[in-house]
């Protein structure tokens, strides 16, 4: 008995080993192939080119869509960085979604909002009526739906791309900021190749730590907090080598409901956001790749290296802990209903290349994860455990890790040189530090406990984060006194 | 300029200058070309030709390097020298795609009617296509010199060098063009047609308002309803009051078109809007949008309201 026990946990580790080992190596080449496109990228821009976008009179028009529900501290400086977006063709749809705070009368007396009538077409079916719509006073791009809450985000963001008008949509979370120049670098890749770009994004970091003058980023400092800190560092190595190299691949699946823009003829196309889905971002890009693979058409999905948006990430461990088991069950949801795509040579990369790879990777690599802890210490038990393999194997695991998240922030450092600090970039890369040998456990754990979340139908909500709100140059601070503020729920993710 | 016209500062016009600071000077250059125009260009490009600056770009835009010949092409452009135009025509057949949208940048900043030519010739080519986009804003900014090529190209062009041309012919106003662009209107390529209808309602010359008003009917596709709903807001002509009004109650785009188009349309316009508000949404909206700007600071808003439910 002992034997085959012994045989099966060698075994195991074998298995674990060479699935290290492939991981390893599918970062290295994500990271070399994300490093070679930033470099090329930004090496061939020149300003003209961002001039031509914004000074083109063909350069399509963007709707930008900005679902809010109980946003009260956010929802004035978010839509004001909207607002203050530089390109020539805008039109921004707030859609509040039934909120129980003042999310609707700050936005009322911030923009003097006043009730018009408009036609909006049911293109998509909605769950949430609309109640009315409303506009500033004295004119300007903004619009504001109030309508029923149906539970849902996607309820909000499918009345918003209803209501829109103009041929590319932009989602943004109501809890985010946005970099003035950020629509001029993603809608790029739509204008430059206009019969194959149908969806684009950028790179999204943590806001917590901004301070803000009217709707603008004033100043860059490191988040603060260590939880906070390491999901900036996160943020960077995910967006950056993760997302960026993927577009290299042209296999972007998560493209962050953030900040992400969409042709609106092929959204509605498949039907609008996905109301039942926890992961609706990853969603509407599966559908997306599934039509046109189905099509047979040549597309491309692109994330450009460029910081486009900042958004606020969960500061407590049990908000953290919620988002990322919602982001789990998300991804079993869309793994789960493409499931027919899967190693199909008919959908191309996405059946033979990007559905296995975040099945094999992104869902049970937590798995794994979490299952060899506790296969070190049986093998230590058992007298099985080389000592100084274990010990080498996993330092050697850790300080990739770290050595990911380092290149990461210097990467970041050294082509856009955002923070103005050294204290700033000591902190992050002692997060780095601290992400790569502890917190990385934490969230796997988490998302190995989405995946029971997935397949218990009890579970399926969209749970609740704490706002802090934004720090501005012309208002006190939201939290004056340090106490954390009550709860609100909510339906970002 | 200070620097080309200061004679204390060091001679900068000497070529022996070291690498790295040429470089420095090139890049400082473009920078200052795209936004100089007139005389003070045509300054900036005598010094760096006097530097020898622009002899190596002419030499650099045959460089291995993609990052090399695509500096070049800026700086050239930027420059708008007429002789460097064929290098830069060159370019518009380059194997890297980013030389290729450089090239187009700079023919349109540099380039004349031949240029216009040599862009649209190339929109339609199997390998190698150039941007629309680009291409679209470089014969815009050829000005009116560009219009006998867009004119030809209409007639003897591709699809997509055809819709290039009917929208910039539209954008740049060309009065002449009417004709040609009313030939069109029954292109094959619904793109063509499309945009042929948008641009003459940008050029605004209102005898092509009858052709215009028989796209509006039914039979045609959405887009070219849509098209000819806004194009003929442009072109003011009283006597397509009644098309529009009709149009009101097709599908919520081209009302939605029609009802702004219709408010362009002076009185007559506006009596259709409000005949039809009581069943059009798209009107009742048009409708509040000028009234709202009217009453822009006042409190009262209720008039609106009334006038609008």
């Amino acid at each position: 008995m002992r034997d085959l026990l012994s045989k099966a946990l060698l075994g195991f580790n074998w298995v674990v080993m060479g699935y290290a080992v492939v991981v390893a190596a599918t970062q290295l080449l994500l990271m070399a192939a994300a490093s070679v496109h930033i470099g090329r990228t930004l090496r061939r821009d020149v300003d003209s080119r961002m001039d031509d976008v914004f000074a083109h009179p063909g350069t399509p028009g963007v709707s930008v869509l900005v679902p809010a529900f109980n946003e009260e501290r956010t929802i004035v400086e978010s839509v004001r960085s909207v607002l203050a977006l530089r390109y020539p063709e805008l039109e921004v749809i707030v859609v509040d979604d039934g909120s129980t705070d003042a999310t609707f009368a700050v936005l009322e007396e911030a923009f003097g909002l006043v009730e018009v009538p408009r036609a909006i077409p049911s293109v998509i079916p909605v769950r949430g009526a609309v109640l009315s719509v409303h506009r500033p006073r004295d004119g300007g791009p903004l619009v504001v739906i109030r309508k029923e809450n149906a539970k849902r985000c996607a309820d909000a963001l499918n009345v918003a791309l209803n209501a829109a008008r103009s041929p590319l949509v932009c989602m943004v979370d109501a809890d985010s900021v946005i970099e003035p120049a950020a629509l001029l670098h993603v809608v790029r890749p739509f204008v430059e190749h206009p019969d194959s770009v149908v969806a684009a994004g950028g790179v999204i970091r943590p806001s917590n730590g901004l301070r803000l003058r009217r709707g603008s980023v004033e100043s860059v400092s490191a988040p603060p907090g260590l939880l906070t800190l390491a999901q900036a560092v996160e943020y960077l190595r995910a967006f950056l080598f993760g997302r960026v190299g993927w577009t290299w691949l042209n296999g972007v699946l998560i493209i962050s409901g953030a900040f992400a823009v969409f042709r609106r003829d092929l959204v509605l196309k498949v039907g609008g956001m996905q109301a039942d889905s926890l992961g609706q971002d990853a969603e509407l890009v599966a559908a997306l790749h599934a039509a046109l693979r189905r099509e047979r058409a040549d597309y491309r999905m692109v994330i450009v290296p460029q910081p486009v948006c900042w958004t606020e990430v969960p500061s407590s461990w049990k908000d953290l802990g919620g988002q990322r088991r919602r982001w789990a069950q998300g991804l079993v949801q869309v793994l789960w209903r493409y499931r027919s795509a899967f190693g199909r040579p008919r959908y191309g990369r996405f059946g033979l290349l990007i559905l296995p790879y975040h099945l094999l990777f992104e869902l049970l690599g937590p798995v794994v994860e979490v299952l060899g802890l506790p296969m070190v210490a049986a093998a230590w038990a058992l007298g099985l455990l080389d000592s100084r393999f274990a010990l080498l194997t996993f330092g050697l695991s850790v300080g990739f890790g770290v050595l990911l998240s380092l290149v990461a922030v210097f990467l970041d450092e050294v082509t856009f040189h955002r923070y103005e600090r050294w204290r700033d970039l000591g902190l992050l890369m002692l997060a780095a530090l601290v992400e790569s040998t502890c917190l990385r456990w934490i969230h796997s754990w988490w998302r190995v406990r989405g995946l029971f979340d997935a397949v218990d139908p009890r579970v399926k909500e969209w749970g609740t984060m704490s706002r802090v709100g934004f720090r501005t140059g012309i208002h006190p601070e939201p939290v004056p006194d340090g106490s954390r503020p009550e709860p609100v729920p909510s339906l970002q993710g | 300029m200070a620097a080309i016209a200061d004679d204390n500062e060091p001679d900068l016009t000497q070529p022996t200058l070291p690498p790295r600071v040429a470089r420095c000077m090139d890049s400082l250059a473009v920078a200052l070309a795209v936004k100089l125009r007139g005389t003070d260009r045509a300054a900036l490009a005598d010094f760096l030709q006097r530097r020898g600056a622009v002899q190596r770009a002419r030499k650099r835009t045959r460089s291995l390097r993609a990052v090399e010949r695509l500096r070049a092409v800026e700086l050239l452009g930027a420059l708008g020298i007429a002789e460097c135009r064929p290098d830069l025509e060159l370019r518009l057949r380059d194997r890297n795609a980013d030389v290729r949208r450089a090239g187009v940048r700079a023919l349109g900043r540099s380039g004349g009617p031949e240029s216009a030519a040599a862009l649209l010739a190339l929109l339609d080519a199997t390998t190698r296509q150039l941007p629309v986009h680009g291409v679209t804003l470089a014969l815009t900014r050829c000005g009116p010199a560009a219009v006998p090529a867009l004119t030809s190209a209409l007639a003897d062009g591709g699809p997509r060098a055809r819709r290039a041309a009917a929208q910039v012919l539209g954008w740049l106003g060309a009065t002449t063009a009417v004709e040609p662009l009313c030939t069109v209107l029954d292109d094959a390529s619904l793109a063509v047609q499309v945009e042929a209808i948008a641009a003459l309602g940008r050029i605004g010359v209102p005898a092509a308002a009858s052709p215009i008003r028989a796209r509006l009917e039914t039979c045609h596709p959405a887009e070219v309803r849509i098209a000819a709903a806004v194009a003929l807001g442009r072109l003011d002509d009283a006597t397509s009051v009644p098309a529009l009004a009709a149009a009101l109650h097709d599908e919520h785009e081209v009302a939605r078109s029609a009802a702004a188009a219709l408010a362009q349309l002076g009185a007559t316009g506006r009596q259709a809007l409000t005949a039809a508000a009581a069943l059009a949404v798209e009107a009742r909206e048009v409708l509040a949008g000028p009234a709202m700007a009217g009453l822009a600071g006042s409190d009262d808003l209720d008039a609106v309201q009334e006038s609008t439910s």
